[in-house]
């Protein structure tokens, strides 16, 4: 049925545009989370007033990303009706990926006490789509299995309740990953249920694996194939797990601290590398076995946290941003919005510029898709850039502002106190984006 | 005279030598010197002047004062900018008129310290090794409309006794210019700071009672009382010192003790290891934790205390984290029955303490929060207590309420009818305020402290702020750094490293000129920079010296 709505949404626009290949987003970071955009027939370079808005949307505030698939757009946000109480109204929302209009809604009741109020918003984990169902997890670890068409419930848990998770400061974040059967999920919960696997149809447990004596973190974990097997890989604060996604069964771990828990970059897997950053903990470039599960660290950066740091940059710590692995090069954006290349082997630095985040500041931040030979960046100032990236520097093509950036107060920002952390979705000729007001879609097509 | 000309030369000299690095300073204050009335306040704590060299010229290892030259020079910086007149408060523990290691004081009512005549006499010998310290506040306190003040501490609570405090304000021979503060705190004219050592507050272990009047009365003669915190570590510092010249020096002291017991191996020479432990499992550093997580909405688990009565002692030793350097010694004097007493003897209040900090530390340690306290943030983390089924979850997360509640208690009590206190500075851990931010933010009408802490919830003001120690400490994590260089042999490397291999940085706490209302205390240090020179420094950001 996905397939079927997809691919009329998709011969509709190539009606309309010059769309040549279009695709869903059904997940964080698209399928397979890797932020990749494998569309064509794309614009070369912004229009001068701006990009085309096919529609926008009034919603709630929230930093999930939206997920599109079928036709639809997915997104979940919250409601606060009392700013000086905790109480809080989650939920998710589908609307029509061609109007824009509001196809049905589901709401839950939470509190977000305990969470870092400041940035206590709304949700954080983009929606993930699977056949039927839509998953979608709020910031306090309500987890739910949406009926797509209606929004009806066909299961939920709550992590808190039910596995008696500690929430982290900056609420749950990892997206409900896919895998066959499974829906593997970064819970944090008691006891040694840190990452578990539900059967993706009823809600029950299937496998739990590792120690919630440390905290869950903020990473979406992915699955990579190295080795000759599947691997699950789980980023959190004390260790880089891997796993068996079938079993929980331990592959291998590194150890990699974090402090104060704070990893929200997803792993950037490319061949035999595989790559970590936070502000605090620094990076790790891992070297995977290619005979059997395993890995070796090829490098490590200092993070803020670290005595050594402020000697030595050549390393990336992105507070928030997932960088990129090209040609033999990383590319990504530390925690004070330098852009920076480093050489995948060595982690030396080989440039850095401001020009993307276009300011030195505080847990700037940027995400990038690959398209083709190029990038489309989106900054949390709101702007959307075209881009390559090369050993010899950083070319922009093309920049336009997308998104109003409305998320509330971010500390030490030098440039107003409002930005856009959310990471949009890229579908079927279009981005789609949201921010703590609206949900809105705009073309990308060539020649709209 | 003559030493007066010398030093004020070379406060001219330290001015441009340092100017480079007190420049932004400069020009903050220089642009509110038309305020006349505007004074600035700084305020330095824990000195521990002891009795200074040997007959043969060595440091005693008993002394924690070394570092004449760097106070000069950062007293002459303090002055460059010489229209502004400061409050400079010396607060508590600048004399260190307890551990002189000489015997004297000794009396078998382990109750009762030093005589009047007893302190005096130690009194006169730390002012005699230390003469160019003394002379050089003098000169600071002599010039333009400068005040120093001598808050008494738990080491040199001796000031309070009337001949001994005469004796120590005449010393400076800046006749006007330098006071004691008799009540034990110093608050500003208008009543919106106060400063005080830090020991008074609950719970703490070098606690008086009566104070400001720590005495008792024996036999027609005043003795110092000496607190049981006192009474149980003295001897052991006493001993230790020695042979681990820096067992005092680790911020909080405290853990110096754990160190080195941990390196004698054993405790046989512990004459009442329950009060050992009970002095380490209550004398915490409550000091700057995370201050943003929350704005008062996350209440306090409750703890089933009956259930954590039934554990046993166990339950005390299981307070120490696994990697907590008492923690086999404390097993040890469990397996022999040493504590069976301690636990009976423990209050609720005392349980629900201990409780909130284990969970604190469990917290802090589940996210490898630095800033939680002096433990490694990556050592294993604490099992909780019980809580009740009802304040499980997310908005049961709050377990700072006993830190709260010690500075509450103590705000109450000092407050008065005086105006409300803005700024509370207090020190005598020796480990300074973890520095946050320097902004207040303002959200939904209301304001939150980000630097520094309000023990009132929700409250801007007052920010408390421990100013730490002007002395070299360590930290436990910068000692371990430091140890696993030479795990070959880690008693021999603790044996052998002195005061001068300590971070050469020095804490302080600065409150600018104001009109109306005392900004934000800032926390700043005294620092050697890499290249040898000294200048101010928003952190320490130095480590043990091979």
């Amino acid at each position: 049925m996905r397939f079927v709505k997809s691919w009329i949404v998709g011969l509709v626009l190539s009606a309309c545009g010059q769309l040549l290949y279009a695709d869903d987003w059904p997940e964080w970071r698209g399928t397979g989370r890797r932020g990749v955009l494998e569309e064509t027939g794309l614009i070369d370079s912004f229009p001068e007033g701006g990009l085309a808005v096919a529609w926008r949307t009034p919603i709630r505030s929230g930093y999930s990303g939206p997920a599109v698939a079928g036709g639809r757009v997915f997104i979940t946000d919250a409601y606060r009706p009392d700013l000086t109480s905790t109480a809080v109204t989650e939920r998710a929302v589908a609307v029509d990926e061609l109007t824009g209009d509001v196809l049905w809604t589901y709401e839950w009741a939470t509190d977000y006490a305990g969470l870092q109020l400041v940035y206590a918003i709304g949700p954080r984990a983009t929606p993930t789509v699977d056949g039927d169902l839509v998953y979608v997890l709020g910031a306090m670890g309500n987890l739910l299995a949406l009926d797509v068409e209606t929004g009806s419930v066909r299961w939920q848990t709550d992590f808190a309740r039910e596995f008696d998770t500690a929430v982290p400061s900056w609420g749950m974040a990892g997206a409900p990953l896919i895998d066959g059967d499974r829906l593997i999920c970064l819970v944090g919960g008691e006891p040694n249920a840190k990452m578990m696997a539900f059967d993706k149809r009823n809600g029950e447990e299937i496998w739990r694996a590792l120690s919630s004596d440390w905290e869950p973190g903020y990473s979406q974990p992915i699955i990579i194939e190295a080795g000759g097997v599947r691997q699950l890989i789980a980023w959190h604060p004390r260790d880089i797990s891997s796993l068996n996604p079938e079993t929980g069964e331990i592959y291998w771990e590194v150890r990699h601290i974090v402090d104060m828990g704070i990893n929200p970059a997803t792993a950037v897997w490319s061949g035999r590398y595989l790559f970590f950053t936070s502000q605090y903990g620094g990076a790790r470039m891992l070297v995977l076995d290619e005979a059997e599960p395993g890995a070796r660290v090829l490098w490590e950066g200092v993070g803020e946290s670290d005595p050594e740091y402020g000697r030595d940059f050549n390393t990336l710590n992105s507070v928030i941003s997932t960088p990129v692995i090209q040609d033999g090069y990383v590319y990504g954006v530390d925690g004070h919005g330098v852009l920076r290349s480093l050489d995948i082997e060595t982690g030396q630095r080989v440039w850095e510029t401001e020009a993307l985040i276009g300011e030195s500041t505080n847990w700037a931040t940027a995400f990038f898709v690959k398209n083709g030979d190029r990038y489309f960046v989106n900054t949390d100032s709101g702007d959307l850039v075209i881009a390559t990236f090369s050993p010899e520097g950083y070319r922009e093509i093309s920049r336009t502002r997308f998104i109003e950036p409305t998320h509330p107060y971010v500390r030490r920002r030098q440039s107003g106190t409002a930005v856009n952390w959310s990471h949009p979705a890229y579908a079927n000729g279009h981005i789609v984006a949201r921010n703590d007001e609206e949900l809105v879609r705009l073309s990308l097509m060539d020649g709209e | 005279m003559g030493s007066d000309v010398y030093f004020r030369l070379r406060i001219v000299l330290a001015s441009v030598l340092v100017s480079w690095v007190w420049l932004p300073d400069v020009v903050a204050t220089a642009a509110q010197r038309d305020r006349v009335a505007a004074r600035r306040v700084v305020v330095l704590s824990d000195l521990h002047m002891g009795y200074g060299r040997d007959a043969s010229g060595n440091w005693l290892a008993s002394e924690d004062f070394r570092w004449t030259d760097e106070l000069e020079l950062f007293l002459a910086t303090l002055q460059s900018d010489s229209d502004v007149s400061t409050d400079l408060v010396l607060n508590g523990d600048v004399f260190d008129l307890v551990q002189s290691g000489d015997g004297a004081c000794s009396y078998e009512d382990e109750d009762l310290g030093c005589s009047e005549d007893e302190v005096l006499a130690r009194l006169e010998r730390v002012l005699a090794a230390h003469a160019r310290e003394i002379e050089a506040f003098g000169i600071f306190a002599r010039t333009v409309e400068n005040r120093v003040v001598l808050v008494p501490g738990d080491h040199d609570a001796g000031l309070l006794l009337t001949n001994v405090g005469r004796r120590a304000v005449e010393a400076f021979q800046a006749p006007g210019r330098v006071e004691l503060a008799r009540e034990g705190f110093w608050r500003s004219s208008d009543g919106l700071i106060h400063v005080e050592h830090g020991h008074q507050m609950e719970m703490r272990a070098e606690q008086f009672e009566g104070w400001p009047r720590p005495v008792v009365s024996r036999r027609g003669l005043q003795h110092l009382a000496r607190p049981w915190g006192e009474q149980v570590v003295q001897p052991l510092f006493d001993d230790l010192e020695s042979r681990f010249p820096v067992v005092d020096n680790l911020a909080d002291v405290s853990a110096g003790v754990r160190y080195a017991l941990s390196m004698r191996g054993n405790t046989e020479r512990i004459d009442e290891p329950q009060l050992l432990l009970r002095y380490l499992l209550f004398r915490p550093s409550w000091q700057q934790f995370r201050m943003d997580l929350d704005r008062g909405d996350v209440e306090p688990p409750v703890w089933r205390l009956e259930e954590v009565r039934t554990e046993g002692p166990r339950f005390l030793v299981d307070s120490l984290p696994d990697d907590d350097r008492y923690k086999g010694l404390a097993t040890e004097a469990l397996e022999a029955g040493r504590l069976d007493g301690l636990m009976a003897a423990l209050s609720d209040e005392a349980l629900l303490m201990l409780c909130d900090r284990r969970a604190a530390i469990r917290r802090a340690r589940r996210r490898f929060e630095r800033i939680l306290s002096q433990l490694d943030p990556t050592g294993p983390p604490l099992r909780e207590c019980p809580r009740t089924l009802e304040t499980r979850g997310p908005r049961y997360e709050y377990f700072w309420r006993s830190r709260d509640r010690l500075f509450q208690q103590r705000l109450e009590l000092v407050q008065g009818t005086n105006p409300a206190i803005d700024v509370f500075v207090h020190g005598h851990t020796h480990l300074a305020d973890y520095r946050q931010g320097n902004f207040t933010r303002v959200e939904v009408g209301r304001a939150y402290v980000v630097d520094g802490f309000s023990p009132v919830r929700n409250a801007v003001i007052p920010v408390v702020i421990n100013g730490g120690a002007w002395q070299r400490t360590v930290t436990p994590v910068q000692l371990e750094r430091f140890l696993q260089g030479n795990e070959d042999n880690e008693q021999e490397a603790l044996q052998q490293l002195q005061p001068e291999q300590l971070p050469a940085c020095y804490s302080f706490v600065e409150i600018e000129p104001y009109d109306e209302r005392p900004g934000p205390p800032a926390l700043r240090y005294w620092r050697q920079q890499e290249d040898g020179s000294w200048g101010l420094a928003g952190r320490c950001g130095r480590e043990v010296m091979e």
